[in-house]
């Protein structure tokens, strides 16, 4: 009795163990493309301030706070603050981002 | 790549060498040694974290990285040689015949464990494909701050910033060191180093499970332990997603079993600086895991306190603080110099007042307890069979059966466990945040980091599978 209990426990958590294999492969993953997001930010890296700290504005009300994340992760190590109130500002309208530089008024 | 795996050798090395100073020879038996394999990566990891740190909190960086990467390896020589000149033989080989004695049974559940181990890796591999940077808070916190430490070191501390407090800069720094320290010798951000670490880390806290369990129960007991680690499928999630908690778990495991070990060896003090060294890097590694070292060290001295005298006690723990020191020092450092307050101790300002009538009101609040104790049973789930009341059923089919010397064992993992549960419990119970919100945040992942412990305690309390199988083997000779 004791023995059968040893073994089916033991089949039941390597089970276990083999199911997840089956699940996670159908699971969809909706995090962000890290890559992508590294190159759609590459062009504008060598510009920001080294050791600085940028602002940070967008109109995705509802995604804002994990894309500054992802964008304090990929820019590192700049500084992204979500304010608008610095010298270089990224800019985030309908999806594009750009760098401006606002003391100055150039775009 | 080479360089990378050249980095984590160095890691071991430096951990195995210390681990082989401080490992008695009572404990030199078969799975003895092959524990003190598994706590080397944790020790290794945790001094040349903070041997990372001191080289950028005292500016060293400024010399190039050349000199850092001579130092560890001079460090590595130094150690391994004093570990040579004290080295003591093996003692008996238990494993070899326990193994033996298990025949087709013990032959049946290891080929159990190499399928369930084979799954995990592979779904291990899958989910870390998916997201290679990790999960949310790898990226917002543990790899972000490694890419402070590590892509302009002169810059590294711009992570303080005030504008940064929501990637929590007062957390402790061994994971993002640890891996801000491989891309400096690889000399590139791989993410297969924040992967590999998240690996090592889940391998590491199964294998000490596993044999902590075996040392003190037995070879097939651990390796029904492992296997029930290896089925709570949600640890394999946290382990991929490149979180602290699973390293946090693995710590709080080898810490705990080196308290077995310590019973297992007639009281041999040499081990207890080794429990510190380990607790102590729990601290270095998450604000959880200094709880943690407070609560070991006090359960310590009640422990030692209660087999003898105080002044038996107050030895036991001084032995464990000397071991923790070098670890500490710098974790109080980082916080003294560094790190701004935890949000958790600014809360406790807030908690003072508030909305919902502060913290006499919410202690005082029923309905906090039934949520806050609903959701630890809700969230004990960890996906498997074990997590269905499996291990009940199977406590009951084969008993408990736990000698005086394992009992002691099993109560002082037990008080350590229950302690840390009591703090989560606390924390939540006078937390102002919003408590649906901060559990369905925290809780899974902080009961994970107390779930391979519980197993150990666990599997020793239970009968063996090593004593029902000789038990059925004398019952055939009659």
């Amino acid at each position: 009795m004791r023995r059968a209990a040893v073994l089916v426990f033991a089949a039941v958590c390597c089970l276990s163990a083999a199911e997840l294999v089956l699940t996670i492969r159908n699971w969809v993953f909706e995090g962000t493309d890290i890559e992508a997001e590294e190159a759609r930010y590459s062009t504008m890296k060598p510009y920001l301030p080294p050791g600085g700290k940028v602002g940070y504005e967008t109109d995705d009300i509802e995604n804002g706070i994990q894309k500054h994340y992802i964008m304090q992760y990929v820019l590192c190590p700049v500084v992204i603050d979500r304010s608008g109130q610095h010298e270089y500002v990224i800019e985030e309208e309908r999806g594009e981002v750009r760098l401006i530089k606002r003391q100055l008024g150039i775009r | 790549m080479i360089t990378l795996i050249y980095s984590l050798l160095v890691s071991y090395g430096i951990g195995h060498a210390i681990c082989s100073l401080i490992w008695p020879s009572a404990a030199r038996t078969a799975y003895g040694r092959a524990l003190a394999a598994c706590v080397s990566f944790g020790i290794g990891t945790g001094v040349t974290s903070c041997m990372y740190f001191w080289w950028l909190a005292l500016g060293a960086y400024r010399a190039g990285f050349a000199p850092y990467m001579i130092f560890e390896v001079l460090a590595l020589l130094a150690l391994s040689v004093a570990a040579h000149r004290t080295a003591s033989p093996a003692r008996d080989p238990e494993g070899g015949t326990a193994a033996k004695a298990s025949g087709a049974f013990g032959s049946v559940l290891v080929a159990l464990f190499v399928i369930a181990a084979a799954a995990t890796v592979i779904s291990f591999v899958i989910f870390a494909s998916r997201v290679p940077h990790g999960e949310w808070d790898a990226y917002s916190i543990w790899n972000q701050h490694a890419r402070f430490m590590s892509r302009q070191p002169e810059l590294w501390t711009r992570m303080f910033d005030e504008a940064l407090r929501w990637s929590h800069p007062d957390y402790p720094l061994m994971l993002p060191a640890t891996v801000a320290r491989c891309w400096m010798y690889a000399g590139a951000e791989y993410t297969f180093a924040a992967q590999c670490a998240a690996f090592l880390f889940m391998v590491a806290m199964t294998a000490t499970a596993s044999f902590a369990v075996s040392l003190v129960k037995g070879n097939l007991q651990g390796i029904l332990c492992g296997l029930a680690i290896l089925s709570a499928n949600r640890l394999v999630l946290h382990s991929s997603s490149q979180y602290a908690d699973i390293p946090l778990a693995y710590l709080i495991v080898a810490s705990v079993s080196m308290y077995l070990v310590y019973c297992k060896a007639g009281d041999d003090r040499r081990l207890l600086p080794a429990a510190g060294l380990l607790a102590a890097i729990a601290a270095w590694t998450k604000n959880e895991g200094i709880a943690f070292f407070v609560i070991y060290a006090v359960a310590l001295f009640i422990a030692e306190s209660w087999r003898g005298r105080l002044k038996r006690a107050a030895v036991a723990l001084a032995w464990f603080l000397c071991g923790s020191l070098p670890v500490i020092l710098t974790l109080v450092y980082f916080k003294a110099n560094f790190a701004p307050q935890n949000d958790i101790i600014s809360f406790a300002g807030s908690a003072l007042s508030g909305q919902d009538g502060g913290i006499a009101g919410r202690l005082l609040d029923p309905d906090r307890y039934a949520v806050i104790t609903g959701s630890f049973i809700h969230y004990s789930y960890f996906g498997g069979f074990v997590g269905k009341a499996g291990i009940f059923i199977y406590l009951l089919a084969a008993g408990v059966a736990v000698s005086k010397g394992q009992a002691k064992g099993v109560a002082f993992i037990s008080a350590v466990l229950a302690g840390m549960a009591g703090v989560y419990f606390l924390i939540y119970l006078l937390s102002p945040q919003g408590l649906g919100w901060y559990i369905f945040c925290s809780l899974s992942r902080l009961l994970a980091q107390l779930f391979p412990a519980f197993m150990v305690a666990f599997f020793i309390a239970a009968r063996s599978a090593d004593e029902i199988l000789s038990y059925r083997k004398a019952e055939e000779v009659k």
